[in-house]
């Protein structure tokens, strides 16, 4: 029994966290009364962001450089939305699809188009007690 | 929602605005070729080659792009008019298509020309169909469409992979997608030896239909003022305005979903999961960029099918990602949205009670 519950809850576990860690950043922003609908290419640059730190420089700066690309993207946000008072919707919308192009043409022209399984080091399992 | 006005500014400024587009989209093309470290020269000509460089090109690879990028793009600029922000025109066009193919495929028997009058309007009215469900979220419940359309767009993506799955998979259960529909079921070609499909007339039709509904009649007038000050248009117009904004989703949500038909029966031919490259959200850079008038959709939309054509060239012939062309414009689309956020702030410095401006 175990052998099928235990795979279970891990995944719902796995996929679980990058929609909590999303959904608090969206929390946070819409407290302030804002709507970010670009929360997808702040996901976008940031797992491309941990692939290039992770890969030279190990786990930490992999975490680091991920949280600062999605802070990239949420200047962008600001300096449209805040200060040039740009709709948010339409701004949004396009740093989604700003980003999907950004880390796709940065991919292809770091690593080439081959598709082939890049490794870089993870951080290591977790244990639930 | 202050949309700019439809009027027609001076042909000397309008040139000037198009030269001036067309020198952002070059300028941005070759930064991001030397920043990505492409040769330049052959990234260029290759996206000239595959969009304008033969007559070809030009109607099999750009025209046959424009046309659900025109049909989505009045869409979405109709909405927008409205004050209706209809993020959901890709997951309108993914339900036309499923409708029109299924049409399309069932009625095999009839007179060929019936079917396709069928299947387009069964596209038309499943994106209408898609788009009620927004719709009436919106006017029962005040549901924000811009959260519930971007929700029912993977809703339609994950509806059309069950669907070539399971009651529209092609008959051997092999691939996912669905037959092929009968060559005397196609929209007729209007170029030979090319792709280019009638679709384009319907397309172009739309367009001038729909700017001309905007400019000259009562109800694009009080579509218009519905989206300008919903309470102005109540209180000095007496205009219905939810009502005026329902319908104006639901023939957005219609012209969105005839764009996925004309799709199946002028260009795949079957229904399959990949069927739009994104048309649905490009729509928003096309409809934004020809500042939300019908008639100039048809012009951006055209600039738009040229670029992804020639996006696919560069990646062929260039090794450029054709994402590339997608960083682009997504660019034009920030663009143009500061650019009107700015100039707003500077003539009125402080009004800025509405958070919702395009």
């Amino acid at each position: 029994m175990t052998d099928v519950v235990e795979p279970f809850f891990a995944a719902t576990i796995r996929t679980a966290v990058p929609l909590a860690l999303a959904a608090l950043g969206e929390l946070l922003v819409e407290r302030t009364g804002l709507i970010n609908i670009g929360l997808e290419g702040a996901i976008l640059a940031g797992a491309f962001g941990a692939l290039v730190g992770a890969s030279g420089h190990g786990v930490v700066l992999g975490f680091a450089s991920a949280a600062a690309a999605g802070l990239i993207v949420a200047l962008i946000f600001v300096a449209f939305v805040v200060w040039a008072r740009a709709d948010q919707i339409i701004t949004g919308t396009a740093l989604t699809l700003l980003s999907m192009g950004a880390t796709g043409t940065l991919y292809r022209t770091m690593y080439g188009s081959s598709g082939a399984a890049l490794s870089i080091p993870t951080s290591a399992a977790l244990p639930i007690p | 929602m202050q949309a700019p006005a439809l009027r027609r500014d001076s042909v000397a400024w309008e040139l000037a605005r198009a030269i001036l587009v067309l020198l952002a989209i070059v300028g941005t093309t070759v930064l991001l070729l030397f920043v990505g470290g492409y040769s330049v020269s052959s990234g260029l000509a290759a996206l000239w080659r595959g969009s304008l460089g033969s007559w070809y090109a030009f109607t099999s690879a750009t025209l046959v792009r424009a046309i659900p990028l025109m049909l989505t793009g009045v869409a979405v600029a109709i909405a927008f008019r409205a004050g209706v922000l209809n993020i959901g025109a890709e997951g309108q066009l993914l339900a036309g298509a499923a409708a029109g193919a299924a049409v399309a495929l069932t009625l095999g028997g009839l007179p060929a020309a019936i079917v396709v009058v069928l299947a387009l309007a069964a596209s038309a009215v499943g994106g209408a169909g898609w788009a009620s469900l927004a719709a009436f979220l919106r006017s029962r419940f005040a549901v924000l469409e811009v959260i519930s359309t971007i929700m029912l767009n993977f809703v339609a993506l994950y509806a059309v992979s069950y669907l070539v799955r399971g009651p529209l998979q092609e008959p051997t259960h092999v691939y996912p997608q669905s037959s092929t529909i009968g060559d005397a079921i196609h929209l007729p070609r209007i170029v030979s030896a090319g792709r280019l499909h009638s679709g384009l007339l319907l397309a172009l039709g739309v367009s001038f239909v729909a700017g001309w509904v905007l400019r000259r009649t009562a109800a694009g007038f009080r579509l218009i003022a519905a989206g300008e000050s919903p309470s102005a248009a109540t209180s000095a117009g007496g205009i219905d305005v939810m009502a005026t904004t329902t319908r104006t989703f639901l023939v957005s949500g219609a012209l969105a979903g005839l764009a996925g038909g004309v799709e199946v029966l002028g260009v795949t031919f079957a229904l399959y999961e990949n069927i739009s490259p994104g048309y649905g959200y490009t729509a928003i850079a096309v409809a934004l960029l020809a500042r939300l008038d019908p008639w100039r959709v048809a012009v951006t939309a055209l600039l738009f099918g040229g670029l992804e054509a020639g996006a696919g060239a560069m990646q062929r012939d260039a090794g450029v990602p054709s994402t590339l062309v997608t960083v682009i414009e997504a660019a034009l689309i920030l663009a143009v949205v500061a650019a009107g956020a700015l100039r707003r702030r500077s003539s009125f410095p402080a009004s800025d009670t509405s958070p919702i401006t395009a």
